[in-house]
């Protein structure tokens, strides 16, 4: 069917926006009337909701009393990025000379095989590794590290263009994504 | 309350605490339903609002305000859920994915869930989808947020979370409908 101009500017209006989300609420009505359940299912327990600021308010407090009490000041070191870059590369250095060493002595033949080092095959250690049980993520360095120390890291000496290259290579998997303001 | 009479308020170490108080009164279900779809388990989703709320409140001097205190907190809400649930899984020594199964098998036995065959089964469905598809699906479609709070909150065109939306739907439908 046709619209003609005086059907749309006659003395009937509509809400701002109303024909830009139409589809949208449409689309919603027609899902939760179809074949997808209306509801998650999850229920909370009686009065959770009502106590749920207090225990935040306890839990607050309890952190501030901690803070508050005097602790051994312990110095705090200052790290940069490239410093904690170097820790990883000589980290990884290590495994892989460690991994070339045990997969050199396997391979020779006056090798014991009663060792205990024979059962830990260098695909092992790859697996291993492979499979994140050897990670370092961001989120380990930050639990690591308390926020001075955060503070301290020095990101100066990195350009934009290593830094969005280096995630552009690196950043697959969207859990690794950490939102700000 | 406008948000910026909030924000100064919560800026302001006088008005601080009450302000704050409205701050969780005002949010804490919104947020809570949020993370609970994400962590799946009641008390795990009360340690991440908890969590949630105390970084809230220790950062709220750094809050730029570049984007709305409201899409600022749910990013932290997100950011704290998808903490905990990789922090959950290293624990274990298991993936994300088989930490997703865990947790809904586990609904069968869960007090809190008072689903039957199909919501268990919707659950299964959103464990399977990606992350992005499973957060951007709860926030439409059981959180009914718009689109654009969700690109705002999320840092991603109305377009590509309209496709993603879309084919989070026709993951979830085909899944229902397999047997």
């Amino acid at each position: 069917m046709k619209y003609h101009k005086k059907d749309r500017e006659g003395d009937f209006r509509v809400p701002e926006d109303y024909f830009d989300t139409l589809e949208d609420r449409i689309m919603q009505t027609v899902l939760r009337e179809g074949k997808l359940p209306q509801k998650d299912g999850f229920e909370i327990p009686p009065d959770y909701m009502d106590q749920v600021e207090g225990r935040i308010m306890t839990v607050l407090e309890t952190q501030d009393k901690h803070k508050n009490t005097p602790a051994p000041r312990k110095k705090t070191p200052v790290y940069t990025l490239r410093d904690i870059a170097y820790a990883i590369s000589a980290a990884a250095a290590a495994v892989v000379i460690l991994t070339t060493v045990f997969h050199a002595d396997l391979s020779s033949p006056e090798r014991n095989n009663t060792n205990t080092m024979v059962n830990l095959a260098p695909e092992d250690i790859e697996f291993y590794m492979e499979n994140d049980m050897l990670p370092l993520y961001g989120q380990d360095i930050t639990e690591m590290l308390d926020t001075t120390d955060l503070n301290a890291i020095s990101f100066s000496t990195l350009e934009d263009e290593e830094v969005i290259s280096y995630l552009e290579e690196h950043l697959t998997d969207y859990s690794d994504l950490n939102f700000d303001n | 309350m406008p948000d910026s009479i909030l924000i100064s308020r919560l800026k302001d170490s006088n008005t601080r605490e009450e302000a704050f108080r409205e701050l969780v009164s005002q949010y804490k279900e919104r947020l809570y339903w949020h993370i609970r779809r994400m962590v799946i388990d009641h008390d795990d989703a009360d340690d991440v609002l908890q969590n949630t709320f105390v970084k809230i409140y220790r950062n709220i001097n750094s809050f730029k305000q570049e984007s709305s205190l409201f899409s600022w907190m749910y990013r932290i809400a997100i950011n704290e859920s998808i903490t905990f649930l990789n922090a959950k899984a290293r624990r274990k020594g298991i993936s994300n994915t088989e930490l997703q199964e865990n947790l809904v098998k586990n609904l069968k036995a869960d007090v809190y869930f008072n689903g039957n065959e199909i919501l268990l089964k919707l659950q299964q469905a959103i464990a399977t989808l990606p992350d992005k598809q499973k957060l951007v699906f709860n926030m439409k479609y059981f959180e009914e947020l718009t689109y654009e709070e969700m690109s705002e909150i999320l840092e991603t065109s109305v377009g590509a979370l309209k496709a993603s939306y879309h084919h989070a739907v026709k993951k979830i439908e085909q899944f229902l409908t397999a047997d």
